[in-house]
């Protein structure tokens, strides 16, 4: 009966909330002994945002995830991650902000949305009524590309271009240079418990990489 | 001068004006010219853009970029090779033999052999191999390489095509628009400021207009003394300007017609007195002078009361003759004849005829003419004179100084007759040109006021004008005519001639 109640609830919510997300599904993943879902975002990214990643601006990623609780979410943990890819040597200086801080260089684009763009949820007491009832946790995926100097200095180029008469009011009227995404997921949660058998770790090896 | 407005106003609304229509034109047209202008200024824009940003454009940029990771592959290929062969023979022990290996093989192009930084290092892997893209292994040792101009090259271009990436990714969502905003504002703000000053010197416009159509409107409804005033701008001052002198003129000639208008009734009423007195005053000096010798009784007392009616009546009669007498002379003031006279010699003579009736007053003449030949009617103006100069005597016939001062003001001759009399009171100074209007009861006008409406009518008839100014102690009769007169000597003696052929 207890389990009624958050299914009847999560449905609701899937049909309503839910209706123009993108749904990822939630994989299992064994990692230093914990299960955890994994959501890989990589292969969900735009096309544009993985051309303008590849084309070496400076790329920080936020995905958050939340939790149905009552009638609203709470916020599950974000993570946060920052990248630049060398054109030159042609490999991608990772550094993950948060969870937990860690840096590595990697040489394919696999291996960053392995890094930085596959969310890790664990087997908490509060995921663990959901799995099994399609439950689906609303994700949020923030693409951040070019440094805020890095965007000053082309805005400025451009408004030095225009004649001196207008160029305060271009500038004024131009704003942030920020190139900015977000993108709404639902993340699907398995449909059952993992098994206690030891499992390769589910990794996503989608899209290309130069 | 002053102005009343009446209750209803002629006016022209604002549209129908021409000169606004006009101006609302030009400003519709400039207005269609500005938003013509940007039109094709944003049609050009994309067209600038296509080009520029073309996927074409693109491409070339990223095969340029591979051209030179390309380059940067055989350089690195070919520095592999030579390092490997250098090191077959020798190997590098110190970090001097790798210096001079790396300065043996002067592949320039790709790196500055003085700009190496080699250090010890234990690197696994191959003896020779590339660790990365600016670092070579050469045994326990690492190369870096400085200084690699195709790695300069190839950052310069990526650092333009990034520019113009995000350049070509904001297009659309910002730069446009904002370029757009920006000259729409500024088009914008530049109609508005014409479209205010074009209101503001149309109103400017307009009211004056307005103005200019009630001045007329109401100085044509006999509002005679209206005039323009205050500062007027450019043609709408001259206007302005012409108009009050127009209208000065006309009141002038208007004031000199009433005043000829009353001069000629006076003329006929003088002419009808002096007919209808005239005519019985001889059979009444007859009869008396007949009863006077017809009486021949011895009544002393009788006698005695007709001789002095007789006198009585008599010195009347004289009287009422002399009256008879100034009234036609007014009646039949003659018409001026212009010709050339010495006005000096004409004030001289006018002089000397009353210096000996005064004794006791001072006469004098100053004259300022250079010339003293000039048009005018010498009888008539020697009557002004001796009406004034007689006038001026009689105010005062003792310790009383009389000057006549002759002038020439540009092209106005002006003759002064100034007295140190006790002056005209001015409660009677209005009336001192009216005919008949007199406060002397001396002389032989007797009282009949016609001396200063005869000058009067003279100075009109010499196209000039006659004026005082009076105070006790100071009165200043002022004739001021035209020295440009025209003779009417020729005309008369044609006339003569004609009339003896």
């Amino acid at each position: 009966m207890r389990f009624i109640f958050p299914w009847v609830l999560s449905c609701l919510l899937t049909t309503s909330l839910f209706a123009q997300y993108k749904t990822i599904q939630g994989k299992w993943t064994k990692i230093n002994g914990q299960q955890f879902i994994s959501a890989s975002f990589l292969k969900h990214i735009p096309k544009d945002q993985i051309d303008i990643i590849q084309s070496g601006f400076s790329t920080f990623t936020r995905i958050e995830a939340n939790l149905p609780k009552g009638e609203s979410y709470v916020p599950l943990h974000f993570m946060d991650c920052t990248a630049i890819y060398d054109t030159w040597d042609e490999f991608f200086d990772v550094v993950k902000l948060s969870p937990k801080q860690k840096s590595k260089k990697v040489n394919s684009l696999n291996k960053y949305g392995d890094f930085c763009l596959q969310y890790l949820i664990p087997l908490s007491s509060a995921i663990k009524p959901l799995i099994g009832t399609n439950s689906k946790l609303p994700a949020t995926v923030l693409i951040e590309q070019i440094s805020e100097k890095q965007s000053d200095n082309i805005r400025n180029w451009l408004v030095q271009q225009q004649s001196p008469l207008i160029q305060n009011l271009f500038s004024h009227m131009l704003g942030k240079f920020k190139l900015e995404k977000q993108l709404k997921f639902a993340i699907l949660l398995p449909s059952s418990l993992p098994t206690n058998s030891k499992k390769k770790p589910q990794s996503t090896n989608i899209g290309t990489s130069k | 001068m002053t102005r009343s407005r009446p209750a209803h106003l002629f006016k022209i609304a604002w549209y129908r004006s021409w000169i606004i229509r006009v101006a609302l034109v030009c400003i519709l047209l400039l207005g269609i010219g500005f938003c013509l202008n940007f039109y094709f200024s944003l049609k050009s824009f994309d067209a600038v853009t296509n080009i520029s940003f073309s996927d074409e454009f693109e491409m070339s940029l990223d095969e340029q970029l591979d051209e030179y990771k390309k380059l940067r592959t055989y350089y690195r290929k070919l520095i592999l090779d030579q390092v490997t062969m250098q090191t077959m023979t020798h190997i590098p022990k110190t970090k001097n033999d790798v210096n001079n290996i790396l300065k043996k093989i002067q592949i320039h192009r790709y790196f500055d052999p003085e700009n190496m930084i080699v250090r010890d290092a234990m690197i696994r892997g191959r003896n020779v191999q590339w660790v990365n893209g600016d670092t070579i292994k050469i045994f326990s040792f690492s190369a870096k390489l400085g200084n690699m101009h195709i790695k300069e090259k190839y950052s310069r271009l990526e650092s333009v095509k990034r520019r113009r990436k995000i350049i070509a990714l904001k297009l659309k969502e910002d730069i446009k628009p904002s370029l757009i905003l920006s000259h729409t504002i500024v088009i914008l703000v530049c109609l508005i400021l014409i479209v205010i000053a074009f209101i503001y010197s149309a109103r400017q416009y307009k009211s004056r207009t307005d103005e200019l159509i009630t001045g007329l409107q109401l100085w044509s409804n006999d509002e005679d003394d209206f005039r323009f005033h205050g500062d007027w701008p450019a043609e709408l001052g001259l206007i302005a300007r012409n108009f009050n002198h127009m209208a000065d003129e006309v009141h002038r000639n208007r004031q000199k017609s009433l005043y000829l208008e009353k001069m000629a009734s006076w003329q006929t009423i003088a002419r009808k007195l002096a007919h209808e007195i005239k005519n019985p005053l001889t059979p009444i000096k007859m009869l008396i002078n007949q009863l006077n010798r017809s009486y021949k009784g011895d009544d002393t007392k009788f006698q005695t009361l007709l001789n002095s009616s007789h006198d009585i009546i008599n010195s009347e009669i004289e009287s009422l003759k002399t009256l008879v007498d100034s009234f036609s002379k007014f009646a039949k003031l003659p018409q001026p004849v212009f010709k050339l006279n010495d006005l000096v010699k004409t004030a001289t003579q006018t002089i000397e005829l009353y210096r000996s009736a005064y004794p006791d007053v001072k006469f004098e003449l100053n004259n300022h003419l250079e010339n003293h030949n000039y048009v005018f009617d010498s009888n008539l103006l020697a009557q002004v004179l001796k009406n004034l100069i007689k006038n001026a005597a009689e105010a005062q016939k003792t310790d009383n100084q009389i000057v006549v001062d002759l002038s020439l003001d540009k092209k106005t001759l002006c003759v002064h007759v100034i007295d140190s009399g006790p002056g005209i009171p001015e409660d009677i100074q209005k009336n001192v040109f009216e005919a008949y209007f007199t406060t002397k009861h001396t002389g032989d006008t007797h009282g009949m006021g016609l001396g200063l409406a005869i000058c009067r009518k003279i100075a009109m008839d010499h196209q000039g004008k006659i004026s005082f100014f009076s105070k006790p102690g100071k009165t200043i009769f002022k004739l001021s005519f035209p020295n440009h007169l025209e003779s009417t000597e020729t005309t008369s003696t044609k006339h003569k001639e004609e009339t003896l052929s």
